[in-house]
């Protein structure tokens, strides 16, 4: 294998973590706070708003259920107004965080519905204005649900952004086709799934780990035996 | 184990006199229908009026109404007709900032703690603080003292999970404390703990309501809780109090079958098994009554059924006896059979009233 597989196995991988890594991370600051507000919209919750609710929910559902790769096409021009091309890895960006946003936002929904609902009501006993009871309740009590959310989500990234070549983002996945399905170089494609694979390990790993150290609900294994 | 207080009920503290602390007019609360039920009345013109410094306890089935009756004190529920009053404050009236302010003044404990799994003792207790937007030196000062008075100073840094039921209540009533409330609700805040953790909390509500003078109201669907620490208790059904009083004379002298079964549950109250399958409803007046005869105060020591067999010279048999100690003041109860006639008879029943003796009739046997 020559030292110039290696450099463009190099570059594919930079550009893998550039465009997932901007991806999750415009997707988390849009789909965090939509996911709290898909959580606490509904008829009768902290910030009702069931019309908006309903609509938010709709636009959700509608990009979760369209395929990736008819999203990276349709969003073409979106992604010329956006990034001012619609070809490259900063292009690719646009689709992953379309894609993205909504799923997190799902996810973190989901965390937050998990929290239990005695918690609010206390809150709301204690005098705490809807704000509070999210920044200081529902986020902290949901926050190892939202880490393993994230963490999937970056691993699906990872996943879809192996798609993007077909706009010219370049990433692994566009190695891969273009070495090891293209020009039959089965090595190449050996060591990018390698190379994907250990990545989507260091992610779920590195997750999971995060999330059980944010989860007070496991009783520590030190004090199990000692605190009844 | 040992830091049972005696409960002595005879001081209300703080609290003006004339003024309730809580007062409840004529609230009633209606779900209206959905799909899949009808309308429910929840409470039906409910009136009560708790004092400062008391301990007013609510007893009820569930689905009685009192949880949203307790709900309605701090509007958590709104009642769709009448006033909730709380230390002055019209609370169903409230809106926004000025219900957030007075709900800081109400104190509220949970069956299930309601405990943030993600914070420490000392953050839980201090999470009202935070509410308040206190510095984090008062926060620190206040949220220590109270650690201290209600024991769990030692848990300061663990998390719920790392704590029993008892401990997890403690951090509980710390919280609710925490911001100086005149009011403690208290929702079946010993339903989820074993008998003597039951007693240990009681203790320590007790403790608090003479030491700080806070007024409690607590809902509960057990007599015991009631008789442990109340001072007065309204009971509950299908939305309405149908029986209210001194927590002395409801056990006494119930008046309702509700209350009555209630009491049934109270230990050494139930009839022995035996008994129970021998016993026939009261359509067949034949055979031998059953009574329990209730004595209460002075009369509680008198040698009132020896006089009565003399006087009448009836066979009486007592069955079961006991002394009971409600609030500090004796209650006897006897189980005896007699003679229908002699059950039924005038005199008996006129001595009986004289004597101050509540008659229960339990049933006939042969």
């Amino acid at each position: 294998m020559s030292i110039d597989v290696l450099l463009q196995l190099r570059d594919s991988l930079l550009e893998t973590l550039y465009m997932v890594a901007a991806a999750w991370l415009i997707g988390g600051a849009i789909g965090v706070p939509l996911g709290v507000f898909l959580a606490t919209s509904g008829k009768g919750e902290l910030f009702a708003a069931p019309r908006l609710n309903a609509l938010l929910n709709l636009v959700v559902n509608a990009t979760g259920s369209t395929p990736f790769i008819i999203l990276v096409v349709a969003l073409i021009p979106v992604t010329r107004f956006i990034v001012g091309t619609s070809i490259g890895t900063s292009a690719a960006i646009v689709p992953l965080t379309v894609a993205g946003a909504p799923f997190i936002a799902r996810t973190v929904e989901a965390a937050i519905r998990e929290v239990d609902h005695g918690l609010i009501e206390a809150s709301a006993a204690m005098g705490a204005t809807p704000g509070q009871i999210v920044r200081k309740v529902l986020l902290p009590e949901a926050l190892s649900g939202i880490t393993l959310g994230l963490t999937l989500i970056a691993v699906t990234l990872i996943a879809y952004s192996a798609m993007v070549g077909a706009v010219g983002g370049g990433g692994l996945g566009d190695l891969g086709i273009r070495y090891g399905y293209q020009r039959f170089r089965v090595d190449v494609m050996a060591l990018v799934i390698v190379v994907l694979i250990a990545l989507v390990q260091g992610v779920q790993m590195a997750g999971a780990s995060i999330a059980r150290r944010v989860n007070k609900r496991l009783r520590p294994p030190s004090s199990a035996a000692t605190h009844k | 184990m040992n830091n049972r207080p005696n409960f002595s009920r005879s001081v209300y503290a703080g609290g003006a006199a004339g003024a309730p602390m809580i007062s409840i007019d004529g609230v009633s609360r209606f779900y209206p229908a959905t799909k899949k039920s009808g309308g429910v009345h929840a409470l039906r013109n409910v009136d009560i009026s708790v004092r400062g410094g008391e301990i007013y306890g609510v007893i009820g089935r569930s689905g009685a109404g009192k949880s949203t009756l307790l709900r309605a004190i701090n509007g958590l529920e709104r009642p769709t007709a009448g006033r909730v009053c709380v230390d002055g404050a019209d609370i169903s009236a409230l809106r926004d900032e000025a219900l957030r302010a007075a709900r800081r003044k109400i104190g509220m404990i949970f069956q299930h703690f309601n405990l943030l799994s993600s914070r420490t003792t000392f953050a839980n207790v201090a999470l009202p603080l935070e509410f308040a937007g206190l510095d984090r030196k008062a926060i620190r000062a206040r949220v220590e003292s109270l650690l201290e008075l209600v024991g769990i100073a030692d848990k300061r840094d663990r998390y719920p999970v790392e704590l029993s039921g008892g401990q997890k209540q403690r951090v509980g009533v710390a919280r609710a404390l925490a911001t100086e409330p005149k009011v403690l609700l208290s929702d079946e805040a010993t339903s989820a703990l074993d008998p003597e953790t039951t007693r240990a909390i009681l203790a320590l509500l007790a403790d608090i309501n003479r030491t700080l003078g806070v007024t409690i109201v607590l809902i509960t669907h057990e007599m015991s809780v009631i008789k442990e620490i109340c001072h007065r208790v309204g009971v509950m059904e299908a939305g309405e109090v149908i029986e209210e009083g001194d927590v002395y004379d409801v056990i006494t002298r119930p008046q309702t079958q509700t209350a009555r079964s209630f009491l049934s549950a109270l230990s050494g109250r139930e009839l022995p098994r035996w008994l129970a399958a021998e016993l026939r409803p009261d359509s067949h007046r034949t055979g031998t009554a059953v009574l329990r005869l209730g004595f209460t105060g002075a009369r509680a020591t008198e040698p009132t059924i020896a006089r009565l067999a003399r006087k009448l010279g009836a066979d009486i048999a007592i069955l079961q006896a006991q002394v009971d100690d409600v609030g500090g003041r004796p209650f006897g109860s006897i189980i005896v059979t007699m003679p229908v006639a002699a059950a039924f008879d005038e005199a008996t029943q006129a001595f009986l009233a004289d004597h101050d003796v509540a008659i229960e009739r339990l049933g006939y046997v042969d």
